[in-house]
């Protein structure tokens, strides 16, 4: 090689990508992928990520225990480097990815996209959008405010309801170290590995089954990716400008035995229905939702994969999704209700 | 230059222009067989491994708030020990009573919580409430949001624009670059 040449930008390029294999990025996919509609899992992977990485910097500041927890969220405010935008960036995320997960699912299970081969891609993807509720309500029992502790209030109720099963949630389960630790523990490790591990099988899946579109026209990948990655850096925009313009506040300390608030309103549904059930509520409602979304490619028997053929399947997921929207609405504009006890 | 020595170069400058490092002050040694303690309560503190006869400042640093406490002198063996209160303004919550030496330094640390005040009064007001009323049927307990004095500085609101308008412009460029939908 002549080492007073300029390298050609072809020359470097070639470099890098045979050293990153970038090559194996150029693998067809079908055009229709560029569609705002075929993005929307992409979306939500990216808010996934802003969630770890906004999620790493808060919990170098946050104190996870009853004593300093709430104090700490305020230091997060007040002095902590840029801790305010990043803190309210974590905060309008978590919204934006209950948005994008929730209208991927609704296309996805309209599209009938998981119709064989594709069920486990749908379990992977229902699994994620439980586990992302469950990111939700940990997250807001660590503000430990006055919503804060009433979530994990929650926690405790519906972990003595359930016996065995939600012994993890109350505060007797072990000594060493209190609710709202293991919560933290939770919220930081468990919920986000098992995400991370579901969106690992989801991708592969995606990868090697293909998307559920018409491949007669083709594209080829790298450009969907480069069109993916401008999609990530104007959401970053967007939740970037909200994080700036309507920072997310902080309740007062907590008051035990009673409950005022309202919860994050992703879940406003399951306050809905707390409304009317008590506590029992809590997991009916989601049991059900979810206990539905997992049966739907093995109650979905018709022979085609047509798009919006489901037949009474999709009745029954139009009916409860009228269900959910109605009991949210309720949970919006109903009164505050204390379900604790009842 | 090649990469090599663009590396080389670029470890000489890590090295040797990097600021020198601090050595730790923090020698002496502060002990107490409480680790919580009421606010206006008070507590055994024993400090060792202090300089002889040396005089140093406590002080209670929280999460928000930062309070004086008072001066010790070590005896010519380096050690104290006192009943220290803790003034019965501050809030509850994880703190660390630090000893602080004549140059500034901090020579020693120790962890304690600090209780709620134990009187008839009842709860200590947060120092971020104010005086109005609460919510029916639940004494003390607020629904509403602690007003919360926001200051970014300058530099701040120039990182965020920055970030937030690099974003934008890159997005738009990438999404126009990698091709239209059919």
């Amino acid at each position: 090689m002549n080492t007073a040449q300029t390298p050609t930008s072809e020359q470097t390029e070639g470099g890098v990508e045979a050293r990153l294999a970038l090559e194996a990025l150029g693998y067809p996919i079908p055009k229709a992928a560029n569609r705002w509609t075929y993005m929307l899992g992409g979306l939500t992977a990216f808010f996934i990520v802003l969630l770890i990485a906004t999620g790493l910097y808060l919990s170098q500041f946050y104190n996870p225990t009853p004593v300093g927890a709430h104090d700490s969220v305020l230091y997060i405010i007040t002095r902590a480097p840029l801790g305010d935008w990043i803190r309210s960036l974590h905060y309008w995320s978590a919204g934006a990815v209950i948005v994008t997960s929730t209208i991927h699912l609704v296309y996805v299970f309209w599209r009938r996209s998981y119709k064989k081969p594709r069920e486990v891609t749908w379990w992977a993807g229902v699994g994620m959008v439980g586990l992302l509720f469950l990111l939700i309500v940990t997250g807001t029992a660590l503000r430990y405010d006055q919503e804060g502790f009433e979530a994990l209030a929650h926690f405790v109720g519906g972990g003595e309801m359930t016996g065995a099963i939600g012994a993890f949630f109350t505060e007797g389960f072990t000594r060493s170290t209190t609710l709202l630790s293991r919560i933290f523990s939770l919220h930081t490790n468990l919920l986000p590995l098992t995400l991370l591990a579901l969106m690992g099988l989801h991708f592969w899946l995606i990868r090697h089954l293909g998307i559920h579109a018409d491949y007669a026209e083709t594209g080829v990948f790298r450009s969907h990716l480069t069109r993916l990655l401008g999609a990530w850096l104007l959401a970053f925009a967007a939740v970037g400008l909200l994080a700036a313009l309507a920072p997310e506040g902080l309740g007062y300390p907590p008051v035990a035995g009673v409950e005022i608030t309202k919860p994050f309103w992703p879940v406003l549904w399951v306050y809905g229905l707390e409304n009317l059930l008590g506590m029992w509520g809590m997991v009916i409602g989601p049991a059900a939702l979810f206990g539905f979304l997992l049966a739907v490619p093995l109650l979905d028997r018709r022979a085609d994969d047509r798009p919006g053929h489901h037949g009474w399947v999709g009745w029954l997921g139009l009916l409860i999704a009228l269900v959910v929207l109605a009991l949210w609405l309720y949970g919006v504009f109903g009164p505050r209700q204390q379900h604790l006890g009842m | 230059m090649n990469a090599r020595g663009m590396l080389l170069g670029c470890l000489a400058t890590l090295l040797g222009g990097a600021p020198p490092m601090a050595i730790a002050h923090e020698d002496a040694v502060l002990k107490s067989p409480q680790t919580a303690v009421p606010a206006g309560g008070s507590m055994n503190l024993a400090g060792s491994a202090f300089e002889e006869s040396g005089k140093y400042r406590l002080r209670l640093l929280g999460a928000l708030n930062d309070y004086d406490l008072r001066e010790v002198e070590a005896d010519s063996a380096g050690t104290f020990s006192i009943a220290l209160s803790v003034p019965a303004e501050v809030a509850s919550g994880s703190y660390q009573i630090v000893a602080i030496a004549s140059d500034g330094d901090i020579v020693a640390r120790l962890d304690v919580t600090v209780l709620e005040a134990v009187t008839g009064a009842g709860r200590a007001a947060h120092p971020a409430a104010d005086e109005e009323a609460t919510d029916e049927g639940s004494p003390g307990a607020r629904h509403d949001d602690i007003r919360i004095e926001r200051s970014r500085s300058g530099l701040e609101w120039g990182a965020i624009g920055l970030l937030v308008g690099l974003a934008a412009g890159l997005g738009l460029g990438m999404i126009r670059r990698g091709g239209g939908t059919p």
